[in-house]
């Protein structure tokens, strides 16, 4: 799986509102902009936490399948 | 009387021959036995033996099952340690590089987990884009 960069913006406003906007339509040449709370953003970060974690158990339980059914090695038979 | 012994000594002899059949008969039929025994014993030793394999392997299972839950256990255990929004509020720029270090390690990471390993045909669709900003 290959995935593309994020940029993320902190902003807020007393600290750096107007500094985001400038910078934001400098380098986007315009000013619309999808917003995200603090909350929502640690929603999105548990939610992907989930998905990362469900991926790896996946992963793990072919693993364990694969190993499972693997034919047993054959011992030679004391005559 | 010599009829008579005759007779006695022929019922003898068929009587030993039958003996002699029989002895036989339940000679082979205890060596049909121990191959049995001895193929019944090797399916009990195989059994057991991948019991104890299988058993390890659900081991191992859970023990990486319970792993796969390390990441989002320290994310929420971070997440309740320190207040975000206050964080964000008061010092913007300092969050703005942790999050943003922590998505793009997130992102090297499933990248990481789900690497298709070599041999196996790649079904890759990303574009690896960095057009974002």
């Amino acid at each position: 799986m290959r995935l593309n960069d994020v940029k993320i913006y902190v902003v807020s406003r007393e600290e750096n509102y107007e500094e985001f906007i400038k910078e934001f339509e400098a380098k986007n040449g315009g000013d619309a902009y999808i917003a995200i709370s603090v909350k929502d953003y640690e929603n999105l970060s548990l939610n992907f936490a989930e998905l990362r974690r469900y991926i790896e158990q996946q992963k793990q339980i072919i693993l364990y399948y694969e190993e499972a059914v693997k034919p047993a090695e054959e011992t030679p038979e004391s005559e | 009387m010599i009829l008579v012994l005759l007779a006695g000594a022929g019922g003898a002899f068929m009587y030993v021959k039958k003996l002699q059949s029989d002895l036989e008969t339940a000679r082979a039929n205890v060596a049909k036995m121990e191959i049995a025994v001895q193929t019944s014993e090797q399916s009990l030793k195989l059994e057991r033996a991948e019991t104890a394999r299988l058993g390890e392997l659900n081991n191992q299972l859970s023990s990486d099952l319970q792993k796969a839950e390390q990441y989002g256990d320290e994310l929420r255990a971070t997440l309740q340690k320190h207040n975000l929004t206050h964080l964000a509020n008061k010092k913007p720029g300092l969050i703005e590089k942790r999050m943003q270090d922590a998505t793009n390690k997130l992102w090297d990471d499933l990248e990481s987990i789900t690497t298709v390993p070599s041999g196996v045909q790649s079904t890759d669709s990303g574009t690896q884009d960095n057009n974002s900003n």
